[in-house]
């Protein structure tokens, strides 16, 4: 026998029966009753009918005679015993759906709130973009309404809003805050013209590295003899002009290094035009910077010549007066790593083209090595150099000649002057 | 007769219980706890007892929806525990909380049903099929109402098991009533049974209120297909003294149904007093046995809904289900 | 319009019948159980205009239906009452293909004049057969118009028009509407298909919603109406769909929500969503969501109260589709 108190709800009836009516009730309040004994009279849209009392007790009735009210609805209350139905009669309880109604759709959660929108105006002007237009424009900070839409209709399309990314700085994304790294160098102005065109020129061309040593013993005597003759005139005479000079008379041999690529055409230049790659300071005391001024006309100047001519460059590079003319028309680039490598250690790197030239030639640092001359171990002076090559338009046929060009008139220093 | 003594009391009581459960669920679904809707067994449900007595764990059932086919499946000795709880929509029902009314017990060779009348046939052609190519010996009981042998479907089973000879006993639980209408308007001629004939398929006609001549016709029938001589049809005379499903109309078309009749029915029709007063007239119970029998039905009935009543409802998320659809 | 009478839904469609019947002797209804009646919208029918104008059929939708489809090749206009909607199924040929295709096949020369009756909805515990809406189907096959209404109004506007329109129409009435009330006028009016309705004006969502999920819809607009302010538009026809009226509240909302309460799979959300993808696409400022029935059978027991679209899932969608 249930000791709780047991509720007698409108059942529904027939499909469509959505509520019915108390028409009369057939017991009176606080009457015991018997199960299945009739306990109300209702009226659906069909029809009067009796329901009886699901369980033996005692009755409270909650509805009303006439009262419409809706399906599942507790319409009287039957308590098992006496003392149970005064504490539920104390307690007075009002018409109310049955307990366990609540349907909670499972899965929904907490819902996220509504945010801002555009309050709506019939002369609003929207801005007509694709979906992933939009979505580019939201992840890069791209205002839409500034654009013009190539697409159907002036619709804005990805690459419209690809084109105004290009364009535009990066956007300064502000820390999280948790981590603060010691010094910040922005990837802006110099160091950001650097980045570009050494990803381009690592993505656009075909380089390829060439490693070989000179053996420069003889330069280097010719150089030191030339120094000591030159100590009061005051010049210093760098390596670099003998590199320079070597590397305009190898492209007079091989013509094919002196060229750039200029859109679909390789294009060979009479005149050598050398840049040189000269290392500056950067923007704060950690990092470093790269420029590289062109010595115009390296193949008609004499090593002395291009000595000063090169002094030149680099002084106006250091000072920062280069003009826009220093910087363009070069044909082929040194970059030398003098002092990259300790005394006595050897080193060699893969310098990037200088776009749109098709060679980088980099000399390193002298060092002294045993090599065989003439079936004998002989000390002599060595220079590590590394050379890249484009070869989308140059194959190693060519730059092996060039190559050993350069190797000749650097191990042979007076085949320079004729 | 040639139901043996056990045979009769063990029929009587498993009536009696059927009825029970019946009743009870009429209070249910009065008490808005049976999820869908109802279609109350009343006195219809003799035939329903005799079907599925003398049939094994497999031979196949297919319920008719009179009391959701309780009375099908208590006979065929099934859980149904498992249905009860099914039909109150809670956790532990034998499609778990799924279906509303549909009962499943594939153990038991019951495949469940369709809310759609005249499914049945297709697949009782299905079953038959099946039992025949694997020489199994198992039969198939397929049981419905007149109404629906208006079903196209009906005629088509009716057609392949008779081309197949396959083991189908066609049980039809005719009581002149589809829904709202009348037989006498939906069918020319008083007896479904003669649609069998048109397929060469024997039939028999039977009193549907009197137990034992249904039961005997079941077995009659069993015998037959099991025997491999192809379909039979057995349409057992029965009654609806109330309206189709709880909550309708008591009609037929526009003619309410005579509320005095149905009363008369009740009074001197009841399956359950028939076979009892039988039952003291061969000397096999007394009045006080049968009081017994009912007191212990009905005990048992009560049980079964508190039972169930007690269990949570079944509330699958929308994911568990999506993973339902497929094996 | 007429002062303060209500209907209901049912009941509306029976006041269609008794009128169109009234004026067109050669309307008639043929179904099952209909005299008795099994639902109110066929009440008293049989008893005013005849037991052979009213008739009862035996469980046999595929002859009832190709008996409505011969009547209507022979001059007559019959109303082909299914009881429910899912049980129309079994006459899939006839009633999904066949009608559909007649009148195209033969020459476009005689017209096919019939309406298909029958109810549908999810809620009512009753499991797929008796809650299967087959609208999502019907519209798939061509030459077949299907509409439901949302109000005792539309309900016998629609029905009216059904009647009167020389071709197939499948006729749908969601059944936990079977006794909703609603203001409906004593005159004769049409409701055209193919027009749809807005049911509440808005300005910052559209949300496209039929038969009883309308009433969900504007509970969500209504609860979130201080926030933003959400337009409802009832299609009342699935076929032919009044686009024009979908993407002019498109021009001002920008932001589309479909429910529909049949399986979501390639139904008519699904369909809607294609042609505003396709007339409308820079209309729209975020993608369209759907709130449908999820891709299993319609179950019975308690679990379809919330497996169908609900005000919660109506409004989660909203939320979805304003963030994003």
């Amino acid at each position: 026998m249930s000791t709780l108190i047991r509720d007698v709800v409108l059942p529904q009836l027939g499909m469509g029966m959505a509520e019915g009516s108390i028409v009369e009730w057939l017991v009176a309040e606080g009457a015991q009753v018997s199960r299945d004994q009739p306990l109300v009279s209702i009226e659906t849209e069909k029809v009067v009918t009796e329901l009886p009392a699901p369980t033996a007790g005692v009755v409270h009735l909650v509805a009303r005679v006439g009262d419409k009210v809706p399906v599942e609805t507790v319409i009287a209350k039957i308590a098992p015993s006496d003392e149970a139905y005064r504490a539920l009669v104390a307690a007075t309880p009002s018409i109310a759906r049955a307990a366990d109604e609540s349907q909670v759709t499972p899965g929904i959660g907490d819902l996220p709130p509504l945010g801002n929108r555009t309050p709506y105006s019939a002369t609003h002007r929207r801005v007509i973009a694709s979906g992933s237009a939009k979505a580019l424009a939201r992840q890069h900070g791209v205002d839409l309404a500034t654009l013009v839409g190539t697409g159907l209709g002036g619709r804005i399309v990805e690459s419209d809003v690809l084109r105004e990314i290009e364009k535009q700085p990066p956007a300064a994304t502000p820390k999280s805050g948790a981590r603060k790294p010691k010094v910040t160098i922005p990837l802006a102005g110099v160091r950001r013209t650097i980045a570009e065109r050494m990803v381009k020129s690592s993505t656009q061309a075909a380089q390829t590295f060439v490693f070989f040593e000179i053996d420069v013993t003889d330069l280097l005597r010719v150089r030191a003899e030339l120094v000591e003759r030159m100590e009061n005139s005051g010049a210093k005479l760098s390596l670099l002009a003998f590199y320079a000079k070597a590397v305009a008379l190898a492209c007079k041999r091989v013509p094919i290094a002196n060229a750039t690529l200029e859109g679909n055409d390789i294009c060979l230049w009479d005149e050598v035009n050398i840049g040189i790659a000269v290392a500056l300071p950067g923007s704060t005391e950690f990092d470093s910077s790269l420029i590289v001024p062109v010595v115009h006309g390296a193949d008609s100047l004499e090593i002395l010549a291009l000595n000063e001519r090169i002094q030149q460059q680099v002084k106006k590079a250091r000072e920062g007066m280069l003009t826009p003319s220093d910087l363009s028309g070069g044909t082929i680039t040194i970059s030398t790593t003098a002092g990259f490598t300790a005394a006595g250690a050897w080193g060699v790197s893969t310098p990037l083209l200088n776009l749109p030239q098709v060679v980088n030639f980099q000399p390193g640092t002298p060092l002294k090595r045993p090599l065989v001359i003439e079936d004998e171990i002989a000390i002599r002076s060595v220079l590590p150099c590394g050379l890249t090559f484009d070869h989308r338009c140059l194959d190693g046929e060519p730059t092996g000649r060039f190559v050993r060009e350069l190797c000749g008139y650097l191990s042979h220093p007076e085949t320079m002057l004729v | 007769m040639t139901l043996t003594n056990e045979n009769c009391i063990e029929l009587f009581r498993t009536l009696v219980r059927a009825m029970a459960l019946d009743r009870v669920m009429m209070r249910l679904i009065r008490a808005g706890k049976l999820v869908g809707f109802y279609h109350e067994g009343g006195i219809a449900l003799a035939p329903g007892v005799a079907a599925g007595f003398f049939l094994s764990k497999n031979d196949i059932m297919l319920p008719h929806y009179r009391a959701h086919g309780l009375a099908h499946m208590l006979s065929k000795r099934v859980d149904v525990k498992l249905y009860f709880a099914e039909h109150l929509g809670r956790v532990g029902g034998c499609c778990k909380g799924r279906s509303s009314y549909h009962a499943s017990f594939p153990a038991d060779h019951i495949f469940g049903s369709s809310g759609n009348i005249g499914a049945n046939f297709p697949v009782s052609v299905g079953y038959g099929f099946a039992a025949k190519r694997k020489s199994s010996g198992q039969i198939v009981m397929n049981c419905s109402g007149d109404g629906s042998y208006g079903s196209g479907r009906s005629h088509e089973a009716l057609l392949m098991s008779a081309n197949w000879q396959l083991p189908i006993v066609f049980w039809c639980e005719a009581n002149g009533m589809a829904q709202h209408s009348s037989m006498e308007k939906l069918f020319p001629g008083p007896n479904i049974s003669s649609l069998a004939s048109g397929f060469g398929i024997p039939s028999h006609i039977v009193d549907g209120q009197d137990l034992f001549a249904c039961a005997e016709i079941a077995q009659v029938a069993i015998a037959h297909v099991r025997a491999g001589k192809g379909p039979i049809f057995v349409e057992c005379k029965t009654l609806r003294a109330q309206e189709h499903s709880v909550g309708g109309v008591n009609k037929a078309g526009i003619k309410p149904r005579d509320p005095d009749l149905m009363r008369r029915w009740r009074a001197e029709r009841d399956p359950e007093r028939l076979a009892g007063a039988r039952l003291i007239q061969l000397g096999l119970l007394t009045e006080k046995e049968i009081t017994e029998i009912h007191a212990a039905a009905d005990c048992e009935a009560d049980a079964l809904a508190e039972a169930c009543e007690s269990l949570p409802k079944a509330m699958p998320s929308i994911e568990e289900l999506q993973s339902a659809v497929y094996a | 319009m007429s002062t303060g009478r209500e209907l209901a839904l049912t009941e509306a469609i029976r006041e269609a019948y008794i009128e169109e019947m009234r004026r067109d002797e050669r309307v008639f209804l043929i179904g099952t159980s209909i005299q008795a009646p099994t639902f109110p919208h066929t009440n008293g029918l049989a008893e005013e205009f005849g037991e052979d104008r009213v008739l009862d059929t035996p469980i046999s939708e595929p002859a009832m239906t190709g008996c409505a489809m011969g009547a209507a090749q022979e001059g007559l206009r019959p109303i082909v009452d299914y009881m429910y909607a899912g049980f129309a199924y079994y006459a899939a040929s006839e009633a999904f293909l066949q009608v559909g295709q007649y009148h195209f096949l033969h020459g476009s020369q005689h017209p096919l004049p019939m309406v298909m009756v029958g109810t549908c909805g999810v809620g009512r515990r009753v499991g797929n057969e008796h809650s299967t809406l087959p609208y999502g189907t019907l519209i798939h096959h061509p030459g077949i118009k299907v509409c439901m209404p949302s109000t005792p109004y539309d309900a016998k506007g629609l029905m009216k028009a059904a009647i009167r329109d020389d071709n197939p129409v499948f006729f749908l009435w969601h059944t936990s509407m079977m006794m909703q009330k609603g203001p409906v006028p004593e005159e004769d009016y049409i409701i055209p298909l193919g027009s749809a309705d807005i049911k509440r004006a808005g300005t910052d969502l559209t949300i496209l919603a039929s038969g009883f999920q309308v009433g969900n819809a504007l509970k969500v607009a209504e609860k979130l109406s201080a926030e933003i302010s959400i337009e409802v538009v009832d299609p009342r026809s699935f076929e032919p769909f009044d686009r024009e009226t979908l993407l002019t509240s498109l021009e001002k909302t920008n932001r589309l929500v479909i429910v529909d309460e049949d399986f979501e799979r390639g139904g008519f959300a699904a369909e809607v969503t294609a042609q505003v993808m396709e007339h409308g696409y820079d209309l729209l400022d975020a993608p369209v969501k759907r709130v449908c029935h999820p891709h299993f059978p319609v179950p019975g027991g308690y679990i379809d109260a919330y497996t169908m679209p609900t005000p919660e899932r109506i409004e989660a969608a909203v939320r979805a589709v304003m963030g994003s």
